[in-house]
């Protein structure tokens, strides 16, 4: 393969094209959980309230600020990497990471309080409570799991992107990938604005 | 890009690596597709002792070479490694892999590191498979559709396989966008849509089902491992969870994965009959749309595997009608071919006559289709060996012929070798009388009432089973003699011409077997791809 | 056993059954005689130069729409006999069909609990299907009736037995070691010596 310049706009386009296609195979892939939940949900609407009730929307919107507050912080990075302010990509890049992480930890806090008042599946207390309460909360740590997880990947992913940005990567083929870089943070962001009604609004 | 041109054929060993390195971690995406056949093809033929073994448990009543729990991993295994590690993976991972970029004029895949990364996710998986078999609780025994709650509760290792199935999906995700975006970034120049060879059309509608489906049962398999090491109760009755919707979200992935395996096979056929019959398709365009409308419609009739399930009469009507819809593109594909013959030029060669043997089992596998999905039908020959039929004829008659069809076609290009045309001619006997004795007499038992994965036949099913299994036999010895018969060209076959079947499409005017940048020159493309005039 | 014609709705179906499968035989045959007439025709030595042809709007035309008729016709014929498996009468008799690993138990209303299926002839029987583990699958091949018995949902199929004898009842959904020999029979008696199995201890 060639060292163009224009080979390196056409494997910009590609890789494109290829991040929006993996994006959206990551739609389909929380599609089935979240088909569930719409299922169940409507079955057991009563019970999805209550449970829904008992999660604390004080952390779900803390959450959802942070990560909204980092898809704005990883939009400026890519921008200043296109523009190849380097200084600026660093920083904003590590401004990023921080704000996953905190995500990550709140998330963490949330799980523990949670595990500790005896909800999670097949804990003891759980046999006692309305079937679909005990779905709600099957669903819950199975989806944000499953979200967290694809945090954990981004913020990892990120973290190569600001260790090759300080070892004074900018040009080349570095600006496209962080922007896919860019992209696969948002979408993860884009799934969370779908997840935090679903548990904690509609409650 | 200049010493491309003094035939540094693929296969030639490449400077610097040793042995088998310089296939498997080569990025050229013709070594790529033959790490995928030889892969495959260890997996049919895995696959294929053990159908031949459980057809030969069924010879006589109670256990004889094996006891129930035993054969019911058997066609566990059977199924999972025929169909993720076999006829799913088999023609895009082998023929698109090493045509689709050559039929688009491009010098590879979009992206060939992926590419590379993709076959290994493919292995891993395959290992994983392995490891389920030998480790833990010994092999999984749910049947290849793991359906909740048998699949939550047994003491198999089924975990294991369904991480195995997780991995292989996301091989074929990451295969699936790879050939889209090649399919739209690498064409050469004046390769327009309408110029593609039309097994291209179909590897770009497989695609698609391949990176939007197959995440949809990846999270469906992850959700059935999280119910069975922490009980989340999605899918568990004792706790509020429906089994029924289980069946709906593998079904969403797992009916488009009959296309996935199916529309590449059709592709394949596509290029074989104007080939040798000298004649430009017939409705070109007609066939192209009609890969596009199996992919979107075949999208919409997963529920017709559950009629009997207990959901709601209206779920049943739709879904047995959008099934009776795909039919229609699919038929549309079988008259174009015909109408392909029609005042042609027709030579018998072996990969011709493996299409013909195509058309004839797949219109069989298709009309059975049609039977299976009128409602009332379906209602008596649902789990019957009637299905069991069916599906054979469709996977194995329709995708695996073309399968084997297109390595014929292609196999003087891949390997730069000719093959016993006799042999391989016997050999095709061998495999069409031995898959109809075998799978035929399936039909009858099923309108009988004989239900599948029965470890026993009940006497009054006892004469068509022995038809059966001696057509496993003489199946088994066609597969052999095939395969011997390629094996054996591979090192002493004639060596073959740039051009053997005298073909049109661009694989046809590289040199046998092509070098590692496939073209000297990018070509610039003039014409359409069947153009024998 | 061919044809399921021991009971109204196995009847029924078999009309549907007879002229879907005779549309796919008619179907097979024409598709298969024309590639081999033209192959046979058409062959090299024969005709050695091939006309140029690419195609026919009026004839794609023809095998999409003549297809689609014909495809619509057979889904008609499939859903008649589908509509009449929707809603038992009213007046039928009630059995609790129950599948666990690996065997049936079917109940009656008085409390009856048996493993072989006694059934009135000529009298329209309802099947309750319940499962306490796996999903299994309730079918009887002679009355062309078959239901997934699925644990946490309740199904129900019907059907008037016309015919006496003892039938098949196999488990249809693969549900573990025993599937095979989770079997049982069908016995369709005179109302008479039903009534005298019912009301006997």
């Amino acid at each position: 393969m060639g060292k163009t310049g224009v080979r390196d706009d056409a494997r910009g386009a590609a890789a494109r094209l290829g991040m929006w296609l993996f994006i959206a195979t990551e739609a389909f892939f929380f599609l089935a959980p979240l088909l569930l939940y719409a299922a169940y949900r409507y079955r057991y609407a009563y019970d999805f309230r209550a449970a829904g009730g008992e999660l604390n929307l004080f952390t779900g919107a803390a959450n959802t600020a942070v990560l909204l507050t980092s898809s704005l912080t990883m939009a400026l990075a890519v921008n200043a990497g296109q523009r190849g302010d380097k200084r600026l990509t660093a920083v904003l890049l590590a401004a990023t990471i921080i704000l996953g992480s905190v995500f990550l930890v709140i998330k963490y806090f949330e799980w523990t309080a949670k595990i500790s008042h005896g909800i999670y599946p097949n804990s003891e207390t759980f046999s006692g409570r309305a079937r679909g309460e005990v779905i709600f909360w099957g669903l819950y740590f199975f989806i944000t799991g499953l979200h967290g997880l694809h945090v954990f990947i981004g913020v990892c992913l990120l973290t190569v992107m600001l260790f090759m940005r300080l070892a004074n990567a900018s040009g080349g083929r570095y600006p496209a990938r962080l922007e896919n870089c860019g992209l696969y943070w948002h979408a993860v962001d884009v799934i969370w604005i779908y997840i935090f009604p679903f548990f904690y609004l509609m409650g | 890009m200049d010493n491309a041109g003094e035939a540094v054929y693929y296969r030639n060993k490449v400077r610097g690596r040793a042995g088998v390195r310089q296939w498997i971690f080569s990025t050229d995406h013709k070594r790529i597709g033959v790490l995928y056949l030889v892969s495959v093809l260890a997996m049919f033929s895995s696959g294929v002792v053990l159908g031949v073994l459980m057809r030969l448990e069924l010879l006589t009543p109670g256990p004889t070479l094996m006891g129930p729990q035993t054969y019911n991993s058997m066609f566990t295994l059977h199924g999972v490694i025929m169909l993720f590690l076999f006829i799913i993976p088999a023609a895009p991972g082998v023929f698109g892999n090493f045509f689709l970029p050559i039929l688009i004029g491009a010098n590879d895949v979009a992206f060939p590191r992926l590419n590379l990364l993709s076959w290994w996710f493919y292995m891993a998986g395959a290992a994983i498979a392995v490891a389920s078999i030998l480790i833990g609780a010994g092999p999984p025994d749910t049947g290849w559709t793991f359906y909740a709650p048998y699949s939550l509760f047994t003491g198999q290792d089924v975990s294991l396989a369904l991480f195995a199935v997780f991995v292989l999906g996301l091989s074929s995700v990451l295969t699936g966008i790879n050939f889209i975006v090649t399919v739209h970034n690498m064409r050469a120049p004046g390769m327009g849509w309408f110029r593609m060879p039309l097994f291209v059309w179909s590897i770009y509608a497989t695609a698609w089902i391949q990176a939007l489906a197959t995440p949809v049962v990846g999270t469906t398999f992850l959700l059935v491992i999280a119910e069975r090491f922490f009980g989340i109760g999605v899918f568990d009755p004792a706790k509020g969870g429906d089994p029924i919707l289980y069946q709906h979200l593998f079904w969403i992935y797992s009916h488009p994965a009959v296309y996935i395996m199916i529309l590449p096979a059709m592709g394949i056929i596509t290029e074989i009959i104007p080939v040798f019959a000298r004649k430009t398709v017939f409705g070109y365009r007609a066939i192209a749309y009609s890969s596009l409308a199996i992919a979107g419609v075949g999208s919409l009739v997963w529920g017709h595997h559950m009629f009997v399930s207990g959901y709601s009469y209206t779920a049943g009507v739709l879904f047995s009608f959008f099934t009776f819809l795909v039919a229609i593109p699919s038929a549309v594909k079988v008259f174009n071919w015909i109408a392909t013959l029609h005042k042609g030029s027709i030579v018998f060669s072996t990969p011709m006559l493996y299409a013909f043997c195509f058309i004839f089992l797949f219109s069989i596998g298709g009309l059975t289709g049609l039977m299976l999905g009128a409602l009332s039908m379906n209602v008596v020959l649902h789990g019957t060996y009637f299905v069991v039929g069916h599906f054979h004829y469709v996977k194995f008659g329709g995708a695996g012929f073309a399968f084997f069809a297109g390595l014929h076609y292609w196999f003087p290009k891949m390997s730069g070798r000719l093959y016993s045309r006799m042999r391989a001619n016997i050999a095709l006997f061998l495999l069409f009388a031995g898959f109809n004795m075998l799978y035929f007499p399936m039909f009858i038992l099923g309108i009988e009432g004989m239900p599948r994965r029965y470890f026993d036949a009940l006497p009054q099913y006892h004469f068509w089973q022995a038809v059966s299994i001696a057509g496993s036999w003489v199946l088994a010895a066609g597969i052999i003699l095939m395969l011997a018969n390629l094996v054996h060209a591979l090192f002493r076959g004639e060596k073959a011409p740039e051009n053997p079947w005298a073909g049109a499409t661009l694989e046809w005017t590289i040199p046998s077997p092509p070098a590692h940048e496939n073209f000297v020159k990018i070509p610039e493309i003039r014409r359409g791809p069947y153009d024998y005039r | 056993m061919l044809l399921s014609q021991a009971s109204n709705i196995g009847k029924l179906t078999d009309g549907a059954f007879m002229a879907i499968t005779a549309i796919c035989v008619a179907l097979f045959l024409t598709i298969n005689i024309i590639m081999l007439y033209f192959a046979v025709k058409y062959r090299r030595s024969r005709h050695p130069q091939s006309a140029d042809i690419d195609g026919s709007v009026l004839l794609e035309l023809a095998w999409t729409v003549i297809p689609a008729a014909l495809v619509v016709f057979m889904f008609y014929l499939g859903l008649k006999g589908y509509a009449i498996r929707k809603d038992a009468p009213g007046d039928a008799l009630a059995v609790n069909v129950r599948g666990q690993m690996w065997s049936w138990i079917f109940q009656y209303a008085n409390g009856k609990e048996s493993s072989a299926l006694a059934l009135p002839l000529n009298r329209a029987v309802k099947f309750n299907l319940t499962s306490g583990d796996v999903i299994h699958s309730f079918f009887i091949p002679a009355f062309g009736i078959k239901g997934d018995v699925v644990p946490g949902r309740q199904n129900t199929l019907w059907a008037v037995p016309i015919e006496k004898g003892s039938f098949d009842v196999f488990c249809t959904e693969y549900c573990g070691a025993g599937h095979s020999i989770m079997l049982s029979k069908a016995v369709v008696m005179d109302e008479k010596d039903f009534e005298e199995w019912y009301g006997a201890r």
